[in-house]
């Protein structure tokens, strides 16, 4: 706090000791005439005289003796010096920068792209606020390198995976910070009932730029929250002269990219049956025929699936009078999911206002209110009455309806909570639900009021001293509701039931920034930011449940009187984090850059002795493009700079009491408890990220091809880990939270930009990335494996690698599965192989013998312990996008296509549709063994009721389902055409632009499953790259248009 | 410049004024201490607060976590109930719910299996922490000796229950050996909540049956010794008293084939009574005379729909997952006209069902651990295995003709040839008296080298898939006492590994001594 009052001081000191002699006074504007408010005019020859204009972008100014020349600059704009000659009034032109001049949004501040050392990706909003999408996160993906970006449902709430630059946690939070207008915003799926996207409730229309900050030089400032890297997103501001009204609609269709393949009604019959003959029991299934003679056939996911209408409506009207500029937009979106429980309305408004109140005082407000309403199915994938877990076992051969049950839907008649039998004899297997009832009865919504908001006061307290002020507020406001209906489904038990939650997530943050940036010699340019920050969470709710429902009339809210059983609970917690940091940047004649960065952080989440962390953060650049010797290159080789950094990190995704030793509620029927609940660590510490990064920028023919490259490392030590402790020890959630494991990501990314053709009215502009990452785990609690279903994390492998058996095939005379066991030697290594097939009949394992492949005669398990083996990485080792603009005369084509691949996939949905019980299947069982004439495909068994665990082995990864997931997708192919300005004035138009678009229309992938991207599980504490019951993708065609005036 | 200057005081003022604002912020947003959780070093600082631990430990035992988040009753919430039942032959399994228990298909990661062991062991290091803080709480003066021994009691009895569920299914019997030196499971005593207990306990492998037994008959001495012979309103069911410590040694020297220690057990439980009718302890679970000790449920707190006893095993609109087999329910010997089978048996479109947990919409029915009728037949089957026909006969009476009142059919002497075939009634009526109670496993695993009561491992049973609403009525497919019917589920000799669960794949991976003391087979 001390350095911050004496640089105030000294700064301070230094002002006002120049002598006046001669005034010269002038307007600066740019090229289209509009004023430039806070340009700088500095003399050159005494870079301590200067000022900025005014809001009429006026300035005057006292020259000293010596001035000669004055240079004028103002950030994206390229400086220029002028010879005073005498004069007294000088107006300047300046014009704005070229490709590189990009003004690049930095932390606590911005920088021209040219100056910025760090590793920063930045997307133009407009490149993807026109994508019918629920969120914009969804259209970032493939769009920068080193930024991977998954969807992995259909389900329209819910919240995309951002990983920046892999995965570089075990246990705590792996999704990087979201930065809005310099608040630090609420982020992931903040629904309780049905998902809902917290940064679904941004509008897209609203976004200027999103810049990705990657590496440790730009995230280092972020200090303990940048392990998994930062993104920055900037709402746009009015610009001075006439208002501009913009106003983007698009309507638009969603269908299913892909459904599942499941058996017709005649298949199902003997696929079920044989299930029962072969374990000797009478068969159940038949095919139901109606009066009129026909078959009942029911195409289940033709019921429940659907094709949405979308569209969205964005208007905004923007300008600047006086001092004063103003942005005003409203959005509206209405969105219906392929699924026919699934949908998302948004309303958005969003006011940015920026004044200057005087010559040095600038305010502004920026404020943003959503509404985001989210209905979607119970999608668990092992719920009863999960829409995919359901849909996938819906008996074929019976109706949807059935007028002779009081609710017209088909529920059987003697067992009410389940799907009706029709013609066969029994109900379906764990007497399911009616499906369609339950996604057009029960309901569950996430309704949010989203208010994200900023406030600033801005001082120039002298011409390269600023101070900036901000406190912002980011506030979620939900209310959860799901109704249960009384008459079936998992609301049959309770007599229906209501829950309501109201969960509100409030976050101030307070930034002091001071900024000071100055330049001497004309050569020597110096940018110091040193900024105080605190922030603050709670989150709470309370809830209500009500069941046993008079009547099922009152299914909109908890009605007074209408219940008779009622229940409540609720929870409050909270988090903060103080800081203090600093940043020096320094180049030399922008051939040299040197930056450098502290950080101290201080968090609620650790225990009081550890609770500070210190990250620090350099980086340099150097543009050899700039020396003399290049001169000769400069024609082929435009820009040329080499760059690096280094840098400290931490991670405060770690929960809020993690260190505390503690008893949580524990309710014993009607009595009041508490019981043990974490096991303390008061030693527990900051998670350290070492980032190290290398790249070169290079720029050809004027910048027509430029290409950035980059190998980075991150070595993750301290990893805060839940430890797994054995059951046996009783410790809460068997896991203990300790720092120990250490992980090491690198990779490699590529950015190419090309013009590749500019031949008259014909421009073709292709956009490239291309990244790796690879990632290994080098240290864990005793170097102990950490094996959950499906995955492991080993030392030596990358992190939560698949893991499992090595299936062998369908033993072709017995119809048995067939596997590998092991002996292994004394360090674990294999010694021998040894086949076992697995006798479905009494369920015991016997050593296979080729020569006899019926020989069941020694016993030999299938053991988990010693015959499972690493199976594959569940993380993609590549990924990038390709991205084409065309441009002919008012047309536009664009065409995005994007990839990911080394990485596998646990099909766990492919082991669900070959289940054994009763209930539909998906047609790969077809390919089942039937005798040793008729062995069908060589990996499916011989059918037997109920055995699933056995038969299929569900509980373990093999690589009967372990599946190469890569993939290649044709993400966007959009046609617009603008209406050329001279046909617009007609109708007092300034631009018109309309355009059809389609997204994720192809998908070129060897993965069997629904989609390469569904994944159902993806928490730290359970498993990566498993697909079990996951939600189809959409795919949506929409046309529209954009009119401004 | 020199507006600059007189802007600059002013704004430096403005700004100081906003630093010492900021200083006084930073312990607000750092010193922040959980509110919906009471630190460890304030669990044992009132009186109010031990009770609320003690409390805790019941909680464990009633609703321990199931894969991950889910509470489905698991120890003793409803899941012993349950899996003590699909072990045995007498239930039935109606869906593929509960298909990997009843048709002994479990592997090291099957999750009834796997959360049995979970939730035990976690209830058992919660009462470790209740006796280590009691004591941390005498010395510091907030409790009397005399109230943290009764503490200490409590928790004593529950970790003694938990072990001794654990034994049933995850260790041979008693008997398996002469002197019980075969593997029984880690008997854990030390509270693990320090990084040194946690290292010193992980090294302790499997005691032996017959030490395992020694330290539950230690643990129900002190607790009957300590506990308060009776309690107030439903705490009298809900919480352990000397009767219930009782209760669960007669139970334990019964597994361990101390027939006197039985009968000494059973005799010092006074102030219970059977009810008048066979449905009494179900239709009021805790102001009835006869329940010892249940675990509590309520509206607020039970297992769920994917858990509870009404659910699993009542007819609609309860998931009727569980129904009554045809090889129990068709049996002769189980007369027509006994009450149980007009009381607390249910018809539904697709078989018989267990009458015995009706409260679906709340879920709120209580689990019954111990009552009387079960000492009684405790007792009188060790005074049957000890020779004292005449008081076994009368203490199965006691409990058969609450429900058998036809004179005619009421046992007396002359019914039984010798002991064994009265013994074997008193077996029979345990099967009838605690059906739908999760009883059965326990006495298969208990009689399983038993040279005349055992039932050749686990029985063969009825496929639900092979019944039809028909498969039910009473003596049908009965000859000479067996069942004829189909039971495809294959029966699993004494010897098959399948008689025993896996210790956990996730113990494996994390305990080493453990790691090398599976049971063989798995």
């Amino acid at each position: 706090m001390k350095q911050v009052l004496f640089v105030l001081l000294v700064l301070f000191g230094s002002i006002g000791m120049t002598i006046g002699q001669k005034t010269i006074s002038g307007k600066i504007t740019d090229p289209s005439g509009e004023t430039l408010i806070g340009a700088n005019v500095i003399v050159k020859e005494n870079p301590t005289v200067g000022t900025i204009t005014d809001v009429d972008g006026m300035y005057q100014l006292t020259l000293p003796v010596e001035a000669k020349t004055l240079i004028m600059s103002y950030t994206g704009y390229e400086s220029q010096e002028i010879a005073i000659d005498g004069r007294a009034i000088i107006d300047v032109v300046l014009s704005q920068g070229k490709l590189l001049d990009e003004v690049v949004v930095v932390g606590y501040g911005a920088q021209s792209k040219k100056d910025v050392t760090g590793s920063i990706s930045k997307v133009k909003g407009d490149a993807v606020a026109t994508l019918v999408s629920p969120s914009f996160v969804q259209q970032l993906a493939g769009r920068s390198a080193g930024v991977q970006i998954q969807n992995t449902s259909g389900i329209l709430g819910s919240a995309p995976r951002i990983n920046i630059r892999g995965i570089n946690s075990i246990s705590s939070g792996t999704q990087p910070l979201v930065v809005i207008d310099g608040v630090p915003a609420i982020t992931g799926d903040i629904g309780g009932f049905t998902p809902a996207n917290a940064l679904g409730d941004i509008n897209p229309n609203d976004i200027e730029s999103y810049e990705i900050l990657k590496d440790g030089a730009a995230t280092a400032i972020f200090g303990s929250r940048a392990a998994n890297g930062v993104i920055l997103i900037t709402t746009k501001k009015g610009v001075k002269g006439k208002a501009s009204f913009t106003y983007d609609a698009n309507y638009g269709s969603a269908s299913a990219l892909r459904l599942y393949d499941l058996l017709g009604a005649e298949d199902f019959v003997t696929i079920q049956n044989e299930k029962y003959k072969n374990a000797g029991a009478n068969p159940v299934a038949n095919l139901q025929t109606r009066p009129d003679g026909s078959i009942v056939e029911t195409d289940w996911q033709d019921l429940v699936f659907r094709s949405g209408t979308q569209q969205n409506h964005s208007l905004s009207v923007s300008g600047g009078v006086d001092r004063t500029n103003y942005f005003v937009s409203f959005g509206y979106s209405d969105l219906e999911g392929i699924s026919v429980a699934n949908s998302l309305r948004r309303y958005s408004f969003r006011s940015n206002l920026e004044t200057k109140v005087n010559s040095w005082l600038t305010a502004g407000f920026n404020s943003g209110v959503t509404r985001q309403e989210n209905f979607g199915p119970l999608t668990g994938s092992n719920n009863l009455s999960g829409n995919i877990f359901g849909t996938i076992r819906m008996l074929p051969n019976v109706d949807a309806f059935n007028t002779a049950h009081p609710t017209g839907y088909n529920i059987d008649l003697i067992n009410p909570r389940s799907l009706g039998r029709g013609a066969n004899n029994d109900v379906v297997a764990n007497g399911i639900p009616n499906q369609l009832f339950v996604q057009l009865n029960d309901r569950r919504a996430s309704k949010s009021w989203r208010l994200l908001g900023n406030a600033f006061l801005q001082a120039q307290l002298s011409k390269d001293l600023s101070f900036r002020s901000q406190i912002g507020i980011d506030g979620t406001y939900v209310d959860d509701f799901i109704y249960q209906d009384a008459r079936h489904g998992d609301g049959f038990g309770a007599n229906g039931s209501i829950s309501q939650a109201f969960s509100p997530t409030t976050r101030w943050n307070w930034q002091n920034i001071l900024t000071y940036n100055t330049s001497f010699n004309n050569s020597h340019n110096l940018g110091v930011t040193l900024v105080q920050e605190y922030q603050k969470q709670t989150a709470s709710f309370y809830q209500s449940t009500v069941q046993n429902i008079s009547d099922v009339y009152f299914q909109e809210n908890i009605i007074t009187g209408t219940f008779a059983t009622p229940l409540a609970s609720g929870d409050f917690e909270q988090n903060g984090l103080a800081s203090y940091l600093g940043r020096v940047n320094y180049n030399y004649k922008g051939k040299y850059y040197l930056s450098a960065s502290m950080r101290r952080d201080e968090l609620s989440a650790l225990a009081p002795d550890n609770r500070v962390g210190y990250f620090p953060g350099a980086s340099f650049a150097y543009r050899i493009s700039e020396e003399s010797f290049w001169d000769g290159l400069r024609d082929v080789v435009s820009d040329f700079r080499l760059r690096g950094s280094a840098a400290q990190t931490g991670n405060t995704n770690i929960g809020n009491y993690p260190y505390v030793g503690s008893f949580g509620s524990a309710l014993y029927g009607s009595q009041n408890g508490i019981s043990y609940s974490n096991f303390g660590n008061d030693l527990l510490k900051w998670e350290a990220q070492t980032k190290l990064d290398f790249g070169f920028d290079l720029g050809l023919y004027n910048n027509k091809y430029t290409l950035s490259a980059a190998y980075w490392i991150q070595d993750n030590d301290d990893i805060i880990l839940q430890a797994p402790t054995a059951p046996s020890l009783g410790i809460p959630n068997n896991f203990i939270n300790q720092n120990i494991g250490r992980v090491k990501g690198q990779g490699i990314e590529l950015t190419l930009d090309a013009v590749i053709l500019d031949k008259g009215d014909f421009k073709w502009n292709s956009s490239v990335n291309f990244s790796t990452q690879g990632n290994e785990v080098l240290k864990l609690v005793a170097g102990q494996d950490i094996i959950t279903n499906y995955n492991i994390i080993r030392e030596g492998e990358s992190i939560r690698a698949l893991y499992g058996f090595e299936y062998v095939g369908v033993n072709a005379a017995n119809g048995n599965p067939i596997y590998e066991t092991y002996n292994r030697d004394a360090s674990g290594n294999i010694t021998e192989t040894i086949l076992v097939q697995g006798n479905i009949q009494n369920q015991t394992y016997y050593v296979y013998n080729p020569a006899n492949p019926t020989e069941l005669s020694t016993v030999r398990a299938l053991n988990a312990t010693r015959d499972r083996k690493v199976l594959g990485s569940a993380i993609p080792t590549y990924f990038g996008g390709f991205d084409n603009n065309f441009s002919y005369k008012g047309f536009d084509l664009n065409v995005f296509v994007r990839f990911s691949g080394g990485n596998k996939i646990m099909n766990r949905t492919r082991a669900d549709l070959l289940s054994q019980s009763f209930n539909n299947n998906g047609s790969e069982i077809l390919g089942r063994w039937q005798s040793p004439e008729n062995p069908g495909d060589g990996q499916t068994p011989r059918l037997f009721l109920n055995r699933d665990a056995f038969t299929n082995n569900p509980d373990f990864a093999s690589t009967r389902w372990v599946e190469d997931g890569s993939f290649v997708r044709l993400q966007n192919v959009s046609l617009g055409y603008t209406i050329p300005a001279s046909k617009l004035k007609i109708l007092n138009l300034s631009g018109l632009r309309v355009y059809v678009q389609g997204q994720n229309l192809i998908t070129w992938t060897k993965y069997t499953g629904i989609d390469p991207e569904t994944s159902t599980n993806f928490s730290t504490s359970a498993g990566f790259g498993e697909d079990f019951n996951g939600n189809p993708q959409q795919r949506v065609i929409s046309g529209g248009l954009r009119l401004s005036f | 410049m020199k507006t600059f200057n007189i802007q600059n005081r002013i704004l430096s003022i403005f700004f100081l004024t906003f630093f010492l604002t900021f200083m006084s912020c930073e312990k607000e947003v750092t010193e922040l201490e959980p509110v919906d959780r009471i630190t460890e070093a304030l669990a044992f600082s009132t009186p109010a607060r031990v009770e609320l631990s003690m409390v805790g430990v019941y909680d464990a035992a009633q609703s321990g976590f199931y894969a991950g988040g889910a509470v489905r009753g698991y120890p003793f919430g409803a899941a012993n109930v349950q899996q003590g039942d699909m072990r045995g032959e007498d239930m039935l399994n109606v869906a593929a719910f509960y298909a990997i228990t009843y048709e002994a298909n479990y592997n090291t990661a099957s999750a009834n299996n796997v959360f049995m062991w979970h939730t035990l062991y976690n209830t058992i290091n919660k009462a470790n922490i209740i006796i280590e803080g009691v004591a941390s709480a005498v010395s510091s003066g907030v409790l009397t000796e005399a109230k943290a021994k009764e503490y200490e009691a409590e928790a004593r009895f529950l970790r003694a229950l938990s072990h001794h569920e654990l034994l049933i299914h995850f260790a041979r019997p008693y008997k398996h050996t002469a002197d019980g030196s075969h593997l029984g499971v880690p008997y854990r005593t030390v509270a693990v909540n320090t990084a040194a207990k946690l290292e010193a306990e992980v090294v302790k492998g499997r005691n032996t049956v017959a030490e395992c037994y020694n330290l539950l008959l230690e643990d129900l001495n002190f607790a009957e010794a300590n506990l308060p012979a009776t309690r107030t309103g439903v705490l009298k069911v809900t919480r352990a008293t000397t009767a219930a410590a009782s209760a669960l040694k007669s139970r334990v020297m019964l597994h361990k084939g101390d027939w006197a220690g039985v009968i000494a057990a059973g005799d010092k439980i006074t102030g219970y009574s059977l009810t008048a009718s066979p449905d009494g302890i179900f239709t009021n679970n805790s102001g009835n005379t006869e329940s010892i000790f249940s675990i509590e449920n309520s509206a607020n707190d039970n297992p769920g729909v994917n858990g509870s006893l009404p659910n699993m095993y009542g007819v609609a609109p309860g998931r009727a997952l569980i129904a009554i087999s045809p090889i129990m329910f068709n049996i002769p010997s189980w007369l027509q006209n006994d009450l149980r089978r007009t009381l607390l048996i249910s018809e539904a479109g697709n078989g018989f069902f267990t009458k015995k947990y009706t409260r679906v919409a709340t879920q709120e029915d209580f689990n019954p651990i111990l009552r009387y009728a079960e000492v009684l037949l405790n007792s009188a089957e060790a005074h049957a295995r000890n020779g004292n026909t005449a008081k076994a006969l009368e203490l199965l009476n006691l409990v058969r003709n609450r429900a058998v009142t036809n004179a005619a059919d009421q046992f007396g002497a002359a019914s039984f040839a010798n002991a064994k075939d009265l013994l074997n009634a008193i077996l029979f009526e345990r099967r009838i008296e605690f059906l739908a109670e999760g009883r059965r496993w326990a006495d298969i695993h208990r009689l399983g080298l038993d040279p005349d009561f055992n039932t050749g491992g686990i029985p063969s049973k009825v496929a639900f898939g092979n019944t039809t609403k028909a498969s039910w009525g009473f003596g049908l497919n009965y000859a000479n006492g067996q069942y004829t019917g189909s039971r495809t589920i294959i029966s699993r000799p004494y010897e098959d590994f399948r008689f025993l669960w896996p210790i956990p794949q996730d113990e494996l991976n994390t305990n080493e001594v453990l790691r090398g003391q599976q049971n063989p087979g798995y």
